[in-house]
């Protein structure tokens, strides 16, 4: 009997470590969160108590309760391209005047929360404090986290003041990182419209990914021991959305713009998320001319990592895109010198 | 002999009586006892600008709540008791709880807004495209 105990505990002392080093929460299964997430899919805001209730109640976790939340907001906040290009203008127009900045600050806030209660429609910042409020209600730690976010349009040498803001949130006793706006769906800048499209792999991140585009303005935010510069940040490649979906950690090239010799390789560096194979990798190169298809010269898999090559044969600068799968994952510009 | 520990008996009979006694007289006047009568909670949620129309108000761990009128009143729908929590949210105003007493009959909250910066990076898929490539 006593070796039967001891033989249970046991058993839960190591299930127990076993999914602390399993990528953390690896064993749920998210399944009944989604579709509590998907049920509740068109409640409205007004009610956030109820709405917490209905997400939450049945579920066993935090993790869970923090999973269909965070589903909840985006699938069902849309990014409001109008309000971010208002706010973008007036904070650039107002950027040396702190008291003017505060007024349309103040304004502004008010303008965000009626439109987020009547239209589900918002900003970075609503995303981010919708999540928190939800998770308020819930009793899960969570914060809004601003700073600087690099998207793939723009030059990233523009980024001066800070234009973005995600969520922290404490589960188990640790603290992850999470960005809904990103999560939720494209923007077509020229168009505006905003379209749903979920990407999972903003949810719970690994944090050395994040900080390739994202900055926080306070650094416990990195939640990483070893913090980039600002410098480093702005010149890091350009990585996209669906990159979060393959890769845990972009080791290098650490900068867009990359100087190489003729008939040097580029060699490219990644740490692919757990039971990926990354079987399919195509280059777009632009040439400034034109633009074409290649293959790398190689690419090795060795278990979670991988090294791409591709050799340049000519002088010339090139904007070099990198696809895994379809899916387009960095950018790098590379001038090729004698 | 005998006698004295039926004398015994008796005494001990009749401590044994008079602590149950004083412990059932206890029970029934318990001041904690008078505290757990059902408390119904009205009153009215405010910001500096005055009435808040649509609060929600809902009784901290289970499903019962209610939503404040325009003029800011609210009537709870349900009986509470001391030591229950009342939640006030609001959206872009920070989270309020009230611990109910005894003395909750009405409750006059002034909720404050939520200070936050507004920022906004929406992120597009476009392919990124070097600015010097045309000087080189």
């Amino acid at each position: 009997m006593v070796r039967r105990f001891f033989l249970l505990g046991f058993l839960i002392i190591s299930l127990q470590i076993s999914s602390a080093q399993s990528q953390d929460f690896e064993s749920i299964d998210f399944k009944k969160a989604d579709q509590l997430a998907l049920q509740n899919r068109g409640a409205k805001l007004d009610d956030m108590p109820e709405l917490v209730y209905n997400l939450t109640n049945d579920l066993e976790t935090d993790v869970e309760r923090f999973r269909a939340i965070y589903l909840w907001v985006c699938t069902n906040v849309k990014n409001d391209y109008g309000l971010y290009a208002k706010n973008k203008r007036k904070r650039n127009r107002f950027k040396d005047d702190s008291l003017k900045l505060e007024a349309w600050n103040e304004k502004f806030a008010k303008k965000i929360f009626s439109t987020l209660l009547r239209r589900k429609r918002t900003i970075c910042t609503g995303y981010a404090y919708t999540v928190k409020s939800l998770c308020q209600l819930a009793n899960i730690d969570c914060e809004i986290v601003n700073g600087f976010g690099k998207p793939s349009s723009g030059n990233p040498e523009d980024l001066e003041e800070p234009n973005h803001s995600w969520n922290a949130v404490k589960l188990d006793g640790k603290w992850y990182l999470s960005d809904p706006t990103w999560a939720s769906g494209i923007q077509d800048p020229e168009t505006g419209r905003f379209k749903f499209n979920y990407n999972d792999g903003l949810f719970l991140v690994s944090p050395q990914l994040f900080a390739i585009n994202h900055f926080p303005i306070e650094q416990r935010w990195f939640l990483m021991d070893s913090i980039p510069t600002f410098d480093a940040f702005v010149n890091a490649p350009i990585i996209y959305n669906d990159a979060y979906k393959l890769l845990s950690n972009h080791i290098s090239p650490q900068r867009l713009y990359n100087e190489i010799k003729r008939d040097s390789s580029l060699s490219i560096d990644y740490e692919l998320k757990p039971n990926i194979n990354a079987e399919n990798v195509t280059l777009t190169i632009d040439d400034g001319n034109t633009t074409y298809n290649r293959l790398p010269d190689t690419v090795e898999q060795n278990n979670n990592s991988i090294n791409i090559k591709y050799k340049l044969k000519k002088r010339g600068f090139y904007d070099i895109h990198l696809r895994i799968d379809d899916l387009l994952i960095a950018t790098y510009v590379v001038r090729v010198i004698p | 002999m005998k006698s004295q520990t039926l004398q015994h008996k008796n005494a001990f009979g009749k401590l044994l009586m008079s602590v149950g006694l004083f412990i059932l007289v206890g029970i029934l006047f318990n001041p904690l006892q008078a505290q757990t009568e059902p408390i119904t909670v009205k009153g009215i949620v405010k910001d500096i600008n005055g009435p808040l129309d649509g609060v929600s108000i809902y009784l901290k761990g289970s499903k019962a709540g209610t939503v404040s009128k325009a003029n800011g009143n609210f009537t709870f729908p349900n009986q509470l008791s001391s030591g229950d929590v009342l939640i006030f949210s609001y959206l872009g105003y920070k989270k309020e709880s009230i611990v109910i007493d005894k003395d909750s009959t009405f409750i006059e909250l002034t909720m404050t807004e939520e200070a936050i910066d507004v920022l906004s990076a929406p992120n597009t898929n476009l392919p990124y495209k070097s600015k010097r490539r045309r000087s080189n």
